[in-house]
C-alpha cells in the first residue's frame, strides 16, 4: 500500500505536518491496543479464574455438600455461588469479544497511520540500472540455488526411503492378512475421511439423510388392545445375517484377532443362535428390565391405590439401599435387583421381595481406574438392570457391563469403553431371547460414527452382533416389541426411530422425527409407536409391514406437553406424557386427540405406570398420584413413600416396589 | 522502533486465540429447568449462491480496476472488501485455495461429489486469470489483503532466492492433492496461517504460525502467496495465456526503473542488457544436456518418493491405526504406539478383527504407492523445468511484467512518470522532479 508518490511534496512543511499527525495517530493507536491488549489479558486469566468447571471455591463447597446433603444454608450458598461464577464467565466472554474487536479496530488505524508515514516519506529511487547488468549472473545463482535445493530434497527424499524401508510399524503391509473386501466394505461404510478435513471448504451440499416427512392426516387406528410382550411369537430372522458394520461373519481364514491389552475380540455372527429366554408366561409374571415387559403396563389389576409409608400405612417392608442411583428395580423369580454407585464404588444389590431382605451386594470392580464426567442427576450408575430369567445384567456410567447369576456369582463382564455422553451414559438394558440388546449412543453428531446398538450373547457376554447408529448421543433405552408379525427393536435417537431385527441388528425402517437431547423412551400400543421429546413433538408411528418398505407412517402428532425426561406410555386406547415438571396430558390412540391435562405440582422423574385402572404418577417427592384410566383427568387416590423418588417402580402380582433414594419400599396389602 | 510496533500488534491479534473456549454444560441442581438445546440451523443454501455471486462480482471488478481504470486505489478498497467478506465473515471458508482439495478428493473416487459452490470457487479464479492474470489475487484474496496491509518496509528478495522459493507452491500443492486425492488430510485447510486470525482463535501452533507470516510479511511482499499458496502455483501458470493483462504503461517505456522499484513481490523483469556476447554453441549444448537430464530427474524424483510411500500414508490416520495395532500384535506398542489412545479404544470396543485394519490400509497405501510415485516425479519436472528455464535468454528492451508473478496490485501503474503525467495534466511528471 506504499511506494506511491505522497500526495505533498516531501520535505515541505504540510508534509512535516502530515507525517507528525500521522505518527501521533500511530502512537494514540498503539497505546490504545496496548491498553485493550492488557485488558484482554487480564479477562483471559479472570475467565481461566471464574471457570465454573475449574473452580476450587467450587469444589470445596460441593464436597462439604456431599456431606451434609440436607444444609440448606450450604446449598443456598452453592447456588449463589454457581450464579455468581456463570454471571462472571459470561461478562468475561462478552468483553472478550468486544476487546478482540476494539484490538482489531485499533491495529487497523495504527496500520494506516503507518502506511500514511511511509507514504509521505517516500522518495523516488534515481534511474539506476545495477539489475539489468546482474540479470545473467542472477540467473547463474539461480541455477546453483535450485540445484542445491534439489540436493536438499533428494537427500529428504534418501532418507524418508530408508526409513521407510526400515520400519518395522509399516511392516503390516508386507505381511499383513488378508480379508475379503466386500466384509471391509461392510465394516467400513461412508467412514469419514478425516476429523480434520470434513468438512473443509464449507461443503454446502453435503448429503443428508433421506427426510421422510411429516404424513397427512391421521390414519385409521387399529383396535385398541393390550400390547402384547416380545419375543413371544414371530419368525425368527436368520441368525448372524451378515449386514452393516457390526454384523459381520467369520472374519475370513487369515484374519486375526487382537492380542491387545484390551477385551479381545471375537469373531462373531453366524454363528450365535438367538433362541431361549424368558418364556411368554414368565415374562408377564416378572418385571425383568425397565418398565416391566409391557413397556409400562403391568398385568392383573389389584394394586392399591392408598398407602403411607411415613405412618406405615399399607407398606409391607422397608428397606435401606446402601449406594443411591437413579436406577429402577427390576423382578425376577421372588428377588428385586438394581445397582447402586459413586464414582469410587459400584454395587449390585439382590433384595427378597417378600420380606425386604438384602439377600446378596456385590461389588463390581471398574475395568478402569479413571471414571467418566457425569451430571449429578444421571451418576454412575444410571441404566436400569434387565435380567433373562438365569442371569442379571448391570451397566455402569464408564460402559462397564456386568453379568450375575440369580445367586449373585459374576458370571462375565465387559467394557465397552467409556462413552463420549456429556451427562453419563443413562440408556438401560432390555433382553431378548439370549441377547442382552444395549443402546450405545454417543458423541456429538450422528456423523461421529461412535454411536452403536449391541447385542451380547447372555450366557457369555461375547457379541452377537453391533449395527452402527447415525445418531449422536442419546438417554433413551432399548425398547422391544412384537407387532404381530415380526419382532421388532425400536430406538429412539436425533432425529431417527429406528427399528431393528432384534435377531440380527439389521435396520428395518426408521422414521425421522426427533430432535434435540433424546431421554424418553418408546413405547408401543395399539399397532402404534410412540416417540416424544420436548422441542419436537409426540409422534405415533406405525410400523411398515414386513416386505413393505423402509419407512414407518407417521400416523399422527401432537405438540402439548411434551416430556423431557419422562418416557411416554400408553395401554392401547390412550397415551400419556409427563413433563418433568409434572404435566400429566392424556391423548387418544386412535386419532391424536388430546383428552386431558393434569397438574401434579411436583417434579416427575419417574415413568408413570398403568396398572388396572390406574395411572401411577410417582413425583419426587416420593408422592404417587394415581389418576383414572379414562377420557377425563380423575384422581382415584394416592400414596406416599416419603423418600425422594426418581425410579420407575415395579408393579408385579398386586405389589408395587417403589425405590427411594435411601430405602426400597415394598407396597401392598399384607 | 516501527519493528517494535509491529511486532506489538502482530501478539496483540494473535491473542485473540486465548480467548475461544468451550462453555461447558451448567449442572443444575435445585430443580431448575434446563432450557432446549437449540442447534443454529444451517446456512441457507440462497448463501452460498451469495458468496459464489460475490466472488464473480469481485473478480469482474477487479479486472476492470486493474485492466481498464488502472487504479490501485481502488483495487486497495476492493481487497480490503475481500479481507472483511471472504475472511472475517466467512472466516476464511469457503476458500477458493482449499477448493483445490476438494476437487482432488472428488477426483480420487472416494465416493464424494463435488458441491457446485464450491467447484465454482475452484474454476472462477482461474478462469479469470487465463483471461485478464490473477486479479483474485489482486482484489479478492482475504490471504493476500492481509499480507498486503501489513507490508510497511519491504524487502527486496534476492532474484536467486525468489526463483528458489517460487517452486515451493508447485511442490506443496502437489503434496496436498495427493493427500486430499487419498482422503488423508486436507493439509490446505489445517496449516492456513490466516484462519486463526479470521475466525479469532486457534491452536497455539497455528497462532505461532499466523502470526510468523503476519511478522513476515512487513518486510516480505506476500511471502505465503509467493512461496507456499498451491491456488498461486495454478494462477501462475494460467495467468501467461491470459489476452489481457496488466501492463506498466500503455505508452513507450522510458526505462526509469520505478515500476521495478515499486513492485514488491519482484515481478518486472529488467530489460537485457544489449549487445553481450556468449558462446551459444555451449549454451545450447548445455541447454540440450538439461533437457535431456529431466527425464532423469523424474525417475529419481519418482522413484525415492515411492520407496517413501510408508513414510508418506503415516499421515493417514487409519495408517497409522494399522501400524499400532500390528505393533500391539508383536508386543511393542507402548514406546512405539502412533495411533491416539482413543482410536486404539475405539477400535478394540468395537471388536473389530485387527486384518481389517490392515487391509484398510493396504488398500490405502496402494494409493500413496502411486501417487508418491507422481508426486516425486512432478517434483523431479519441477527442478528439471526450472533449470531449463533459468538457461533460456529472452530478449527485453523495457521492463515488463512476468504476467506468472505479478498479482496485479497496480502498484506500477501509480509510479509510472507516464501514467502519472497523463493523469495530471500541467505538472511536469514526477520523475522530473525526483531525478
Amino acid at each position: 500500500m506504499t511506494d506511491e508518490f505522497p500526495a505533498v511534496p516531501a520535505g515541505s512543511d504540510r508534509a512535516k505536518l502530515y507525517q507528525r499527525a500521522t505518527l501521533i495517530t500511530a502512537a494514540v493507536a498503539l497505546v490504545f491496543c496496548l491498553v485493550v491488549l492488557g485488558l484482554l489479558i487480564n479477562n483471559t486469566v479472570q475467565a481461566r479464574y471464574y471457570d465454573p468447571v475449574q473452580s476450587s471455591q467450587m469444589t470445596l463447597l460441593k464436597a462439604e455438600l456431599a456431606k451434609q446433603p440436607t444444609n440448606q444454608q450450604l446449598i443456598e450458598q452453592v447456588g449463589t455461588l454457581d450464579d455468581y461464577i456463570r454471571d462472571r464467565y459470561f461478562l468475561t466472554r462478552y468483553q472478550a469479544v468486544v476487546g478482540l474487536y476494539l484490538l482489531l479496530g485499533g491495529a487497523a488505524v495504527l496500520l494506516l497511520a503507518l502506511h500514511f508515514f511511509n507514504r509521505l516519506q517516500y522518495k523516488a529511487p534515481l534511474p539506476l540500472f545495477i539489475e539489468q547488468h546482474q540479470a545473467w549472473l542472477q540467473a547463474a545463482l539461480a541455477r546453483r540455488a535450485i540445484i542445491i535445493a534439489a540436493a536438499v530434497v533428494l537427500a529428504g527424499m534418501l532418507t524418508l526411503a530408508v526409513l521407510s524401508r526400515h520400519d518395522a510399524a509399516a511392516a503390516y503391509a508386507r505381511s499383513g492378512p488378508a480379508v475379503p473386501l466386500d466384509l471391509m466394505a461392510q465394516s467400513f461404510p461412508n467412514q469419514p475421511p478425516d476429523s480434520g478435513m470434513m468438512p473443509p471448504t464449507g461443503m454446502p451440499s453435503m448429503p443428508s439423510m433421506p427426510s421422510e416427512g411429516m404424513q397427512g392426516p391421521p390414519g385409521p387406528a387399529g383396535p385398541a388392545g393390550p400390547p402384547g410382550p416380545p419375543g413371544m411369537s414371530g419368525p425368527m430372522g436368520p441368525s448372524g445375517a451378515r449386514g452393516r458394520r457390526g454384523e459381520r461373519g467369520p472374519a475370513g481364514p487369515a484374519a486375526k484377532v487382537a492380542k491387545a491389552p484390551k477385551p479381545k475380540p471375537e469373531p462373531t455372527g453366524p454363528g450365535v443362535a438367538v433362541e431361549g429366554g424368558l418364556k411368554p408366561e414368565d415374562l408377564v409374571k416378572n418385571w425383568n428390565a425397565f418398565r416391566g415387559p409391557l413397556s409400562g403396563v403391568a398385568t392383573g389389576d389389584k394394586y392399591p391405590t392408598s398407602w403411607d409409608a411415613t405412618a406405615g400405612k399399607g407398606v409391607l417392608w422397608k428397606a435401606p439401599v446402601p449406594l443411591e442411583a437413579p436406577n429402577s428395580p427390576i423382578y425376577y423369580g421372588g428377588k428385586l435387583f438394581m445397582t447402586g454407585a459413586t464414582d469410587k464404588q459400584r454395587e449390585v444389590y439382590a433384595y427378597d421381595a417378600a420380606k425386604g431382605k438384602l439377600l446378596w451386594k456385590k461389588t463390581v470392580k471398574p475395568s478402569s481406574a479413571e471414571q467418566p464426567d457425569v451430571s449429578p442427576d444421571a451418576g454412575y450408575a444410571s441404566p436400569t438392570m434387565a435380567c433373562d430369567g438365569q442371569r442379571v445384567f448391570a451397566m455402569f456410567a464408564d460402559g462397564d457391563v456386568v453379568a450375575f447369576d440369580l445367586d449373585g456369582k459374576q458370571v462375565w463382564d465387559k467394557p465397552l469403553g467409556k462413552p463420549d455422553n456429556v451427562y453419563g451414559h443413562a440408556s438401560s438394558l432390555a433382553v431378548y431371547k439370549n441377547l442382552l440388546i444395549i443402546q450405545y449412543d454417543q458423541g456429538q453428531s450422528g456423523d461421529d460414527g461412535l454411536s452403536d446398538v449391541i447385542a451380547l450373547q447372555t450366557a457369555t457376554g461375547k457379541n452377537a452382533w453391533r449395527t452402527a447408529r447415525p445418531v449422536p448421543a442419546t438417554w433413551s433405552s432399548p425398547l422391544v416389541i412384537n407387532t404381530g408379525q415380526r419382532d421388532e427393536l425400536i430406538l429412539c435417537g436425533n432425529p431417527f426411530v429406528i427399528s431393528y431385527e432384534p435377531a440380527t441388528g439389521k435396520e428395518l425402517w426408521r422414521a425421522e422425527c426427533l430432535s434435540g437431547e433424546i431421554a424418553p423412551s418408546p413405547c408401543y400400543a395399539g399397532g402404534l409407536v410412540f416417540a416424544a421429546q420436548d422441542g419436537a413433538g409426540l409422534f405415533a408411528i406405525r410400523p411398515p409391514e414386513p416386505g413393505k418398505g423402509d419407512k414407518g407412517t407417521i400416523a399422527w402428532q401432537a405438540q402439548d406437553g411434551l416430556p423431557d425426561t419422562v418416557s411416554p406410555v400408553s395401554n392401547g386406547e390412550y397415551v400419556w406424557l409427563t413433563t418433568s415438571a409434572g404435566l400429566v396430558t392424556c391423548y387418544a390412540v386412535a386419532d391424536g386427540k388430546k383428552l386431558w391435562e393434569y397438574d401434579v405440582k411436583e417434579m416427575v422423574q419417574a415413568t408413570p405406570v398403568v396398572a388396572g385402572k390406574g395411572l401411577y404418577v410417582t413425583d419426587e417427592k416420593g408422592v404417587t398420584h394415581i389418576l383414572e384410566v379414562g377420557p377425563t383427568a380423575k384422581a382415584l387416590g394416592s400414596g406416599k413413600v416419603g423418600d425422594k423418588v426418581r425410579a420407575t417402580p415395579v408393579f408385579v402380582d398386586g405389589k408395587i416396589f417403589m425405590r427411594g433414594t435411601k430405602t426400597l419400599f415394598g407396597i401392598g396389602a399384607k | 522502533m516501527r519493528r517494535m510496533l509491529l511486532l506489538t500488534v502482530s501478539l496483540m491479534v494473535s491473542a485473540a486465540g486465548f480467548a475461544a473456549e468451550n462453555f461447558p454444560r451448567p449442572e443444575f441442581t435445585q430443580g431448575e429447568v434446563l432450557p432446549p438445546t437449540t442447534t443454529p440451523p444451517p446456512r441457507a443454501e440462497i448463501f452460498s449462491l451469495v458468496d459464489v455471486a460475490v466472488l464473480g462480482l469481485m473478480l469482474a471488478l477487479a479486472a476492470y480496476f486493474s485492466l481498464r481504470q488502472r487504479s490501485r486505489a481502488n483495487l486497495v478498497l476492493l481487497a480490503l472488501l475481500g479481507l472483511v467478506y471472504f475472511g472475517f465473515y466467512r472466516h476464511g471458508c469457503v476458500c477458493a485455495i482449499g477448493a483445490i482439495q476438494n476437487v482432488g478428493y472428488a477426483l480420487g473416487g472416494n465416493g464424494y461429489a463435488l458441491p457446485l459452490v464450491v467447484g465454482l470457487f475452484f474454476a472462477l479464479p482461474l478462469l479469470f486469470a487465463l483471461f485478464f492474470g490473477r486479479v483474485f489475487c489482486a482484489g479478492v484474496c482475504p490471504l493476500g489483503a492481509a499480507q498486503e496491509v501489513v507490508l510497511l518496509k519491504r524487502v527486496k528478495v534476492p532474484t536467486w532466492l525468489d526463483s528458489t522459493l517460487s517452486m515451493l507452491p508447485f511442490i506443496y500443492g502437489g503434496v496436498a492433492v495427493l493427500y486430499a486425492v487419498t482422503g488423508s488430510a486436507f493439509l490446505i485447510c489445517r496449516y492456513d496461517p490466516f484462519i486463526p486470525f479470521f475466525r479469532l482463535g486457534g491452536t497455539d501452533l497455528m497462532l505461532g504460525i499466523g502470526v510468523g507470516v503476519l511478522l513476515l510479511s512487513v518486510f516480505v511482499g506476500r511471502p505465503y502467496c509467493r512461496y507456499l499458496c498451491p491456488l498461486s502455483a495454478l494462477l501462475r501458470l494460467a495467468a501467461p495465456l491470459s489476452k489481457w493483462r496488466p501492463q506498466i504503461t500503455q505508452h513507450e517505456c522510458i526505462n526509469c526503473h520505478l515500476c521495478a522499484d515499486s513492485c514488491p513481490y519482484g515481478a518486472i523483469r529488467p530489460p537485457t542488457p544489449s549487445g553481450e556476447k556468449y558462446n551459444r554453441r555451449a549454451a545450447r549444448r548445455s541447454l540440450g544436456w538439461q533437457l535431456l537430464l529431466i527425464p532423469l530427474f523424474i525417475g529419481i524424483g519418482g522413484g525415492l518418493l515411492r520407496l517413501s510411500s510408508p513414510m508418506l500414508a503415516r499421515v493417514d490416520y487409519r495408517v497409522r491405526l494399522a501400524e499400532t495395532l500390528w505393533l500391539q500384535e508383536q508386543g511393542g506398542a507402548s514406546q512405539t504406539t502412533t495411533a491416539p489412545p482413543p482410536m486404539l479404544e475405539a477400535y478394540d470396543n468395537r471388536e473389530l478383527p485387527y486384518a481389517l485394519a490392515y487391509q484398510r490400509a493396504i488398500a490405502i497405501q496402494k494409493w500413496f504407492d502411486t501417487g508418491a510415485w507422481a508426486l516425486g516425479g512432478w517434483i523431479g519436472l519441477l527442478f528439471g523445468l526450472k533449470l531449463v528455464g533459468l538457461m533460456l535468454r529472452r530478449r527485453r528492451e523495457t521492463y515488463s511484467i512476468d504476467p506468472g508473478a505479478c498479482v496485479a496490485c497496480g502498484r506500477c501503474y501509480s509510479v509510472c512518470p507516464l501514467e502519472r503525467s497523463e493523469g495530471d495534466a500541467g505538472e511536469p511528471p514526477v520523475v522530473a522532479r525526483t531525478a
